[in-house]
């Protein structure tokens, strides 16, 4: 099931620039991946992307990998996968930020992503890229702010496909509980999935401190318990 | 009163004078006492040192702050008349239990508009204020609630100055005053502080005025659309959250991604590699955020008027930028220097694992 769109307009700016902004870069950074060796390119992986074991033992590039490893992707797939679902979902977030506070929350999403993936996996010797842990507590956020949204999904049904609308909090709900049993296998039993389970809860769980980042309007619809 | 008692009818009196009286007085024993008082008028306007005319007026005048100056009058001629005298004790008495009486009866209002404010029935409030302010009540708390009531700034302006006559060293009416006075050049600043407050209805009053008022058809169409946006908030029934509460939660943002970057450079153990200058960033950072988001919001303090002079209380747009422009240094420079700190380990490492 993928994300298509969100069916509910902007409430307090038209264009989702820092969205876009985000996008771009990271289809730049892809891009200018794409043309690098392969050599070149494993370096590149393990000195900007995050790596618990070297953050424990204070080596390698500490806080800047924490940053950059959120604009490095694997390949197309990764990155066209992350960005539809930031597009999805990461319009009306910043709508509700102001697009320099929805930079500063997908920034402390991403960051805290890795914060918690050191913590749960301090042995982890294998750098952590993409922008999946920023992109979860994007969801997180959504699902906190829009709790009635709905999202049109891609819903292949066997070989079927169907776009219905649905509920958000379903959506992202689903999404976050199949993170869970591998997240809580390679946490037991040490077992590398290559996607980085504990990232996406991890950035789930920042999702609690976009109340530090919404505008004063939509933070006091909020608490009115009317529609951000 | 018959006769002359005791009054100085003094022999230069000329026959027109004598005359006018002879006739006033006769009206007045004939009942005619509206037009006896007339006569009488005209002949102190004449004469003004007729001590018997102003005698006559005391009993004819309607009037008590009237009648206590004729009897001021025939004092001035007469020093000696104890008639007037007396008179002017009893009606001075009788001034001060008016006063009084009108002190109570304006409290006993000033009460009741309170109540009618805490029952927001602010119409019914701001209608009984200019009530009591026309019948010339001098009660400090009328003219208060009329200056905080009305929507109009000629009238809160207005309700200030009198505010101030009543009580002449209260700062505060002082500063509110010098503040309505900026607002009514600059009424938008006006709408946005009661916009500010969540007094929506006056916001929306006073945005219509400058709307009717406007020649900018950009500021008209700006105008409308948050004419629009207050109405649909009073639809909503939208909490106001104070502005502090807004300057508080948002200061926390840059802070906190930079405690969360800070603490993954030190490996999550800031305390077994003790780097000052990190945790005086996070300071910094703390500052810098505390006066982003003050500028950000608007929101009303004296700051704003020490610092940059803004009569409003609310800062002008560019205090703001400044403000914001030095936040946003206090933020960024702590992040520089700890990428930078980064940058000389990364290096470091790459040299290391370099042949």
């Amino acid at each position: 099931m993928l994300p298509l769109n969100d069916t509910e307009p902007n409430r307090y700016s038209m264009f989702p620039i820092m969205t876009v902004l985000l996008i771009a870069v990271n289809s730049l950074v892809l891009a200018w991946e794409l043309t690098l060796p392969a050599e070149t390119l494993n370096a590149v992986f393990w000195l900007f992307g995050f790596t618990p074991s070297l953050m424990w033992s204070r080596e390698g590039a500490g806080m800047i990998s924490s940053i950059t490893s959120v604009f490095l992707h694997g390949g197309i797939f990764h990155l066209v996968s992350n960005m539809l679902f930031l597009w999805v979902f990461g319009r009306r977030v910043e709508d509700a930020c102001g697009p320099v506070r929805f930079l500063l929350y997908y920034l402390v999403a991403g960051t805290s992503a890795d914060f918690i993936t050191a913590l749960v996996q301090p042995h982890e010797a294998i750098p952590g890229i993409g922008a999946s842990g920023a992109i979860f507590g994007v969801m997180g956020a959504y699902l906190l702010l829009f709790p009635e949204g709905r999202i049109r999904a891609l819903w292949i049904i066997y070989i079927i496909p169907t776009w219905p609308k649905i509920r958000a909090f379903w959506f992202v709900l689903y999404y976050l509980v199949i993170q869970i049993p591998p997240a809580l296998d390679s946490f037991m039993n040490g077992v590398h999935y290559g996607i980085g389970y504990w990232a996406h809860i991890g950035g789930f769980v920042a999702c609690i401190f976009i109340f530090l980042f919404l505008k004063p309007e939509a933070f006091a619809r909020y608490m009115s318990n009317v529609a951000v | 009163m018959d006769g002359n008692y005791g009054y100085n009818t003094s022999n230069q009196n000329t026959m027109a004078e004598n005359n006018l009286l002879q006739q006033a007085i006769a009206a007045v024993r004939a009942g005619r006492e509206l037009g006896a008082r007339d006569m009488f008028l005209q002949i102190v306007e004449e004469y003004p040192q007729n001590e018997l005319a102003w005698m006559w007026l005391i009993d004819l005048l309607d009037d008590l702050d009237d009648r206590i100056y004729a009897c001021e009058q025939v004092l001035a001629i007469n020093a000696r008349n104890l008639n007037a005298r007396h008179l002017l004790v009893r009606l001075q008495a009788e001034k001060l239990q008016q006063v009084e009486e009108q002190r109570i009866r304006a409290d006993e209002q000033a009460r009741y508009i309170r109540e009618l404010v805490k029952e927001r029935k602010l119409e019914s409030a701001l209608e009984l204020a200019r009530t009591l302010a026309q019948s010339n009540i001098n009660h400090a708390d009328v003219w208060r609630f009329l200056a905080q009531l009305s929507p109009d700034a000629d009238e809160k302006i207005r309700s200030l100055e009198k505010l101030l006559e009543l009580k002449p060293d209260d700062i505060q009416v002082k500063r509110d005053l010098q503040r309505l006075k900026h607002f009514q050049q600059n009424p938008m600043e006006l709408a946005e502080m009661y916009e500010e407050q969540g007094n929506f209805e006056q916001a929306i009053s006073v945005y219509g005025q400058v709307a009717a008022n406007t020649k900018s058809k950009r500021q008209w169409n700006m105008i409308y659309w948050r004419i629009v946006k207050l109405e649909n908030l009073l639809q909503e029934n939208i909490a106001r959250i104070p502005p502090s509460i807004s300057v508080a939660r948002l200061t926390g943002g840059p802070a906190l991604l930079y405690l969360l970057l800070m603490l993954i450079q030190t490996g999550i153990n800031p305390f077994a590699h003790p780097e000052p200058f990190l945790w005086f960033g996070f300071l910094l950072v703390l500052f810098g955020g505390f006066m982003i988001a003050l500028a950000s919001v608007r929101s009303r303090h004296r700051l704003w008027f020490i610092l940059f002079k803004n009569v409003g209380g609310s800062g002008a747009p560019g205090a703001r930028m400044l403000v914001a422009s030095a936040g946003w240094c206090f933020v960024l420079l702590p992040h520089v220097m700890l990428v930078m700190i980064a940058y000389q380990r990364l290096v470091d490492s790459i040299r290391w694992i370099s042949p």
